[in-house]
């Protein structure tokens, strides 16, 4: 059964995905096909935007080659990303942010680096393909990798070509963020005072079961006052909660409040072990003035660390800085070294996403590439506001092939190698894709753009 | 009759942000850079001619300052445009490092007030060679830096406000030619001294003293009537930097300027701002709120600066307590500052915002305080209540003859803003000064009547935007070749 999509309340989800077929998943707001791969977005949130991808082998003439040789015990996704800037790469720890523990699966002269939990979780996991989906194993207790071959999962799910009943996922898919955020939650952490935290809620286990905490948050804010100021009311009674801006920073929620002169507070949500043994939900509170210290300086600060590291590396001379225009604004001690032209996208944060099975005879393991995508999330820097925005994504096309052994070689030493093994890699970037998210329209959309740049409509 | 212009206010345009830069300037001095550059026969007839026609001219300015007080730098970005103008306008000569004849005093610590100031003390040095990491090296040192008093309880967490310490600090660390850091206790209190902060300019014409008093910092307001000083508490658990701004007043003979920072009033009734004037708090859904300082700060700037009870020779002479004959906006034109109360108290004859889209827009001025300050939305401010008084029973007539602003914004991210500014007038860098002569005629008045005049230009240079989708609102219409002044002048006068 092949999959398909269609529209629910203005997000495409997809049909097919089990073999009962009244099973979707969702896509996202945008989707594109490329061969025998779907690939959605949703931007519900403004940081991050979670993308997912679907591998229908039903479609894939080497899928149905490979199953007919009886080769193929299972199938899944890997991924691969790289940075660049104006075409140049550079390491993801140059760059910062959430990117920035990255470094030890880098490999190559291109500066590719895989898409997984840090070396030492996956070596504590025993993981020796490093599929996305194996990425839930962070949160969720799953003991056998034929679990894995079940709809829905948190970072999606392998398809197999045995018969395995109705929840079965009948394609490989991968459920991820496009993790790019300059702010982390180190930065986010000094913030976090106890003098800010406006209100502690704890929850039953099934009211966190049916509810995310932000959403349980603002249900309470909406509804009933606060403790501290009970005759104020409820804080948010009738918020527009469309004009809401939404972002994810590690564990936290963070919701910026509509305001009329752009100066609205900032509800940081998290969760911390409760005094009853349950879970609390930790409201605290930012001004827009902690945003802005948080904010500010984060894309300036990556356009310097670029700077030095193209003159460490003899890829730009050190006195060919760009020359700022006259005028106005652009001569802080913190003015980016580069001039950037209206809409150009300088950064570019490129994907690989490759289907690849698995056929394991004994001991002998062999992976084979089924078919792959590439895609890329285009970011622009804004000098007006010096910020690092993702603005768009650049549509998806499918690659001839892709050499991934270097990727896994990469992966292997990383767990092996004494500097590295120890490393760990933000495990929120992986595990907050199944988070489920309002559509909370403050903050700008994505838009999408062919391989030339230009807007895709 | 000719006339000069000792002091100089530059309200400069730094975009979202404020920097006010005071000048006294010897003007005599500025006559022999012309003559010297120029030739004798170049000078204007008109001493308050002598500044635009040198900076129109390219002569140099360098050594025509008395005193100079910078107040607040702008955003970081900017840092590097308020140090030009220092240079341009001759407060710095490219060449010395030390400059007794400059104090700044930093508002508070936010960055659109503080992160420009970090250019005057410092200048980056960029990778050059392999290995190479950006460097901060020193680049100037004030003579004095006034701040209000750290305290762990309400200093910022932020890296910037730490290194912004610290390069005070290193400029207070050298052998010698060191910069003199005052902290001023809540109330503007100096914490060394425990006197009331007053800023020595120097003198103007026929020797009248020019000088910036602290009213008040650090969330508190000084009571002269009391000779005490008013706390002001924050409304929620995390202190305000806006609170704290210190606010300070400059007086020259009988013209005064407010500057207070990014203090807020009340911003709907019981600061006197109704119907159109009142900020909209209908979208609003913020739980932190800043405090209401314009309230406290009206009643002790009329207990501060009463009005003349005598005409005396040789005496400045005010015509209502608390008058000021400038007031920079509050917060840029936010809705909450500005209360119409604190318009009726210091009764300006000038009002001017600094406001603009880089390096972030908070969609100021708003309309509500445009329509405060203009007279034909707001004939009359009504007064607080005093006494017996009722709130607004009492009014007085809007003072306000002339409104400026450094830019406004016509568009963000394609979304039109749509704040009808009236008649004010778009400058860009704004100049303010008072005429001598009309100062010193008020000095000697020993009757009430005398004009006070002030001239208003302005540079007429805006920020270019980077973002095509948004733009800015042009300036005013600027002057043809070969006329001195850029935008203006424009003169404003009130009795005394």
């Amino acid at each position: 059964m092949a999959l398909t999509v269609s529209s629910v309340n203005g997000q495409y989800v997809v049909n097919g995905i089990t073999r009962d077929p009244s099973v979707t998943a969702p896509l996202g707001r945008a989707y594109f096909t490329a061969g025998p791969h779907l690939l959605g977005f949703d931007d519900n949130f403004a940081e991050p935007v979670i993308v997912r991808a679907y591998y229908d082998p039903s479609r894939d003439p080497t899928a149905q080659l490979v199953y007919s040789r009886n080769a193929v015990r299972y199938a899944g996704y890997l991924q691969f990303m790289r940075l660049s800037f104006r075409g140049t790469p550079i390491p993801p720890e140059v760059y910062g942010g959430k990117l920035a523990d990255r470094a030890p699966y880098v490999y190559g002269r291109d500066l590719r680096f895989l898409d997984f939990m840090g070396p030492a979780d996956a070596s504590l996991r025993e993981i020796y393909t490093p599929f996305y989906p194996y990425n839930a194993l962070l949160t969720r207790d799953i003991r056998n990798n034929s679990d894995f071959f079940y709809h829905p999962l948190d970072n999606g799910s392998l398809c197999s070509a045995a018969s395995l009943g109705p929840t079965q996922s009948m394609a490989a898919s991968l459920f991820g963020e496009i993790a790019a955020g300059l702010v982390t939650p180190d930065d986010l952490g000094p913030f976090l005072t106890d003098d800010k935290v406006i209100l502690v809620l704890s929850p039953t286990p099934g009211q966190l079961a049916q509810n995310e905490p932000y959403r349980l948050a603002l249900n309470s804010l909406e509804t009933t006052a606060l403790s501290s100021a009970p005759a104020d009311g409820p804080p948010l009674a009738g918020i527009d909660e469309s004009q809401i801006e939404a972002q994810v920073v590690g564990d936290s929620v963070l919701l910026t409040l509509p305001d009329p002169e752009n100066l609205g507070d900032t509800l940081v949500i998290g969760t911390r072990p409760g005094t009853g043994g349950g879970t609390d939900v930790v409201v605290h509170l930012l001004t827009d003035y902690d945003m802005a210290e948080l904010l500010y300086d984060a894309g300036r600060d990556a356009l310097w660390r670029i700077r030095e590291y193209q003159v460490d590396q003899g890829l730009q001379d050190a006195m060919d800085l760009d020359t700022a225009p006259a005028g106005l604004g652009q001569s802080g001690l913190n003015t980016p070294p580069f001039q950037f032209t209206p809409g150009e996208f300088a950064l570019e944060l490129r994907y690989w996403t490759i289907a690849v099975a698995i056929n394991l005879v004994g001991r002998r393991l062999t992976r084979y590439m089924l078919s792959g995508i590439t895609w890329a999330a285009l970011f622009q820097y804004d000098e007006d506001t010096g910020l690092m925005n993702l603005a768009a994504i650049r549509r998806p096309s499918l690659v001839d092939g892709y050499t991934f052994t270097p990727g896994i070689r990469a992966f292997e030493t990383a767990l092996r190698s004494m500097d590295t093994a120890g490393a760990s890699i933000d495990t929120s970037n992986f595990t907050k894709a199944a988070m489920r998210r309002d559509n909370f329209a403050g903050g700008s959309k994505l838009s999408f753009v062919d391989d030339s740049g230009t807007p895709i409509t | 009759m000719p006339q000069s212009a000792s002091l100089e206010i530059h309200v400069m345009n730094v975009g979202q942000g404020d920097a006010v830069l005071v000048i006294n300037r010897a003007l005599d001095k500025v006559k022999a850079a012309i003559t010297t550059a120029k030739g004798g026969a170049s000078v204007p007839p008109n001493p308050i001619d002598y500044v635009p026609y040198a900076l129109k001219n390219g002569v140099s300015l360098a050594g025509t300052i008395t005193k100079a007080l910078l107040v607040d730098g702008g955003d970081d970005e900017y840092g590097g445009d308020v140090l030009n103008y220092l240079t341009d306008q001759g407060v710095l000569d490219g060449k010395t490092v030390y400059r007794p004849d400059l104090s700044l005093v930093v508002s508070h610590y936010h960055d659109d007030h503080m992160a420009g100031l970090r250019s005057v003390f410092k200048e980056r040095v960029d990778p050059k060679k392999k290995g190479d990491k950006v460097k901060l090296v020193d680049r100037l040192r004030p003579g004095a830096v006034y701040q209000a008093m750290t305290d762990k309880k309400s200093d910022p967490t932020s890296q910037r406000y730490a290194d912004f310490q610290e390069d005070i600090t290193s400029a207070m660390s050298v052998p010698k030619n060191k910069t003199r850091r005052v902290y001023i206790s809540p109330g503007g209190r100096d914490a060394s001294t425990k006197q009331q902060v007053t800023i020595d300019l120097g003198t103007g014409v026929n020797g009248i003293a020019i000088t910036a008093t602290v009213l008040a910092a650090a969330q508190a307001v000084w009571d002269a009537a009391k000779k005490t000083t008013i706390p002001i508490s924050s409304t929620g658990s995390t202190v305000d930097q806006n609170d704290r701004s210190v606010v300070l007043v400059l007086q020259y003979g009988s013209f005064r300027c407010l500057l207070g920072g990014d203090i807020a009033g009340n911003g709907v009734g019981p600061g006197g701002n109704f119907g159109a004037n009142a900020a909209d708090t209908s979208s609003k859904k913020s739980f932190s709120q800043h405090a209401d300082v314009e309230s406290t700060l009206g009643p002790a700037l009329e207990a501060y600066f009463p009005k003349t009870a005598k005409w005396v020779k040789g005496q400045p002479k005010f015509t209502a307590d608390g008058y000021c004959t400038l007031f920079k906006a509050n917060h840029h034109g936010s809705s909450s500052s500005v209360d119409v109360h604190l318009l009726a108290t210091v009764q300006p004859l000038v009002f001017v915002g600094s406001s603009g889209v880089k390096h972030r827009f908070h969609y100021h001025p708003t309309q509500a305080v445009m329509n405060r300050v203009t007279k034909t939305q707001t004939a009359q401010w009504g007064r607080r209540a005093k006494g017996k008084v009722a709130a607004d029973s009492v009014k007085v007539n809007n003072t306000i003859g002339g409104i400026y602003l450094t830019e406004v914004a016509a568009k963000v991210k394609n979304k039109a803003f749509g704040v009808s500014i009236y008649t004010a007038k778009i400058m860009g860098n704004t100049v303010i000064r008072p005429v001598d002569e009309t100062i010193a005629a008020i000095q000697d008045a020993t009757a009430p009547g005398t004009l006070l005049t002030v001239q208003v230009y302005g540079i007429g240079v805006l920020t270019p935007l980077a973002d095509p989708t948004s733009t800015l609102r042009p300036t005013a219409a600027k002057n043809a070749a070969p006329a001195i002044y850029p935008i203006g002048p424009f003169t404003h006068s009130d009795t005394h």
